[in-house]
């Protein structure tokens, strides 16, 4: 365990220094919001739940759960993800 | 984005209402073996909305089948299946084909010309030589060429020196110059007048018979050469009148005369002009539809003499559309009079300047001017005012060719 976590900080260090984008060094995923209207999810690992309050997605480093209303799947492709609605909040879990 | 959209369109699309326990499920399976969603919305505990691809439909069935879950096409959109309808529409479609041709077929006629620029040629005429080379009102474009149809009123039309044909859409215009002609040379019979008053200097005559001689003063219209030639017989000494005829020539000849111009000229002392006093009044008024409102500022001119100087606002236009609105801003400047003195070198000059210009247009550009005078001509004293009077003597050819009667 302690292993891992010393590559993970080398590989944090080495994207830093190269000015590498995050998501792409790290396989962090990137989350583009734009207002309480749209959530832009990219390099997602699939959905887990899917209603009008409630969107779950699996993303490399866990979860993310977006609580709204009338939310919509606006587009869905292998790495990206467009939801829509009134957006109240996003975790990660 | 829509990118993805024009092409779901041109390759159709469905939108289906999937039933199931587990659509996340689905949802994922489709998107990772490539099928593109769009526009998921929850309809209930179990029943999601979705579009997809058209060619995404038959691998769903597996995918539907493994999930446990049902799909039902609702409405099918883009272009196959519009296309498919328009198939069923028969009527429908042949009427957008028979349109679309009919613009092309249409379009490729001439159905308007029109004639530009000709002047003594009849337009008839014109569309005739036309005519001729294969260009005519609701003909072909294919069926003339515009270079043989130019060619064609060339030569039929001597008195066109260049035409143009130019095709504008279904528009034809023929644009046209006619050649110009000088007016012809009469050569019947004339005889020189004088033009105006003078005293003959000198007569040449070419041909004709000379009626005044050096030294005579002539008047405007009186014979100068005769294209009258009398026999010698007929000018018996006995003053027996004998039966013969003049001989009428063209008579030709220079005759030059001094002739004498005058013109005056004159100029006040005092100069009355107006100057502001600097009170002003500003009126703006709207013009709406050729009607005139006051909005602010005096509605009847307020002083008893003034200058004003206006600006109006148009707005914007395009082209020949204007707004009907006209906004007017027009400044009244009060004035009262303002006496100006000159001095009387300006006077006599400004006077000198006037008389000459009177006289630059009535004396010829060719008359040598031999002898130029200024006169001061006396006003009285009473009077401010210079007036001055010059008087030139040129020397010219008065002659005027008229035919013979």
């Amino acid at each position: 365990m302690a292993w891992r976590d010393v590559r993970k900080k080398m590989r944090r260090t080495m994207a830093d220094l190269l000015e590498i984008p995050g998501e792409i060094a790290l396989d962090l995923p990137k989350i583009v919001l734009v207002g309480n209207v749209q959530v832009i999810i990219e390099n997602h690992r699939g959905i887990v739940e899917y209603t009008t309050e409630s969107v779950r997605v699996i993303v490399p480093v866990g979860e993310v759960r977006l609580r709204g209303r009338n939310l919509v799947l606006r587009n869905i492709l292998p790495d990206e993800l467009c939801v829509e609605g009134e957006i109240q909040s996003l975790n990660f879990t | 984005m829509l990118v993805l959209k024009i092409l779901a369109y041109l390759f159709g699309y469905v939108t289906m209402v999937v039933n199931g326990r587990t659509l996340e499920r689905f949802i994922n399976l489709a998107t990772r073996g490539g099928i593109y969603f769009w526009d998921i919305r929850r309809l209930d505990q179990d029943r999601i909305l979705i579009k997809t691809r058209l060619s995404g439909v038959k691998p769903l069935r597996h995918i539907a089948r493994d999930t446990g879950s049902r799909f039902k096409i609702e409405r099918r959109s883009g272009l196959p299946f519009f296309l498919g309808r328009a198939r069923r529409r028969k009527t429908l479609a042949l009427g957008v084909v028979f349109f679309l041709t009919a613009l092309y077929v249409l379009s490729s006629f001439v159905w308007f010309v029109e004639v530009e620029g000709n002047v003594k040629v009849g337009e008839q005429e014109i569309i005739a030589a036309a005519r001729e080379a294969g260009f005519y009102r609701g003909a072909p474009k294919w069926r003339f060429e515009v270079f043989a149809v130019e060619e064609k009123i060339k030569e039929r039309l001597p008195a066109v020196a260049w035409v143009g044909l130019e095709i504008r859409g279904t528009r034809a215009l023929i644009t046209v110059a006619e050649k110009k002609f000088l007016p012809p040379d009469q050569d019947g019979p004339s005889d020189i007048l004088a033009g105006k008053a003078g005293l003959v200097r000198d007569v040449l005559v070419l041909s004709g018979q000379a009626v005044v001689r050096e030294g005579d003063t002539v008047f405007p219209g009186q014979l100068l050469i005769s294209g009258e030639i009398w026999p010698p017989e007929a000018l018996d000494p006995q003053g027996a009148i004998l039966n013969v005829e003049p001989r009428l020539i063209r008579a030709r000849g220079i005759v030059n005369a001094r002739v004498w111009y005058e013109a005056y000229g004159e100029s006040a002392l005092v100069e009355h002009t107006q100057k502001p006093t600097g009170r002003e009044e500003r009126r703006v008024a709207v013009r709406l539809f050729g009607r005139r409102l006051v909005v602010s500022g005096p509605r009847e001119d307020p002083f008893s003499s003034f200058q004003t100087s206006e600006t109006v606002w148009t707005g914007p236009g395009w082209r020949n559309y204007f707004l009907p609105v006209e906004v007017s801003t027009t400044v009244f400047r009060e004035t009262k009079p303002h006496p100006v003195r000159i001095s009387r070198e300006e006077a006599l000059r400004s006077a000198t300047e006037q008389a000459r210009g009177i006289l630059k247009e009535r004396v010829p550009a060719e008359a040598e001017v031999l002898h130029r005078r200024v006169d001061l001509v006396d006003t009285g004293s009473a009077e401010e005012l210079v007036r001055v009077r010059i008087i030139v003597e040129t020397l010219e050819d008065i002659g005027v060719e008229r035919p013979h009667s």
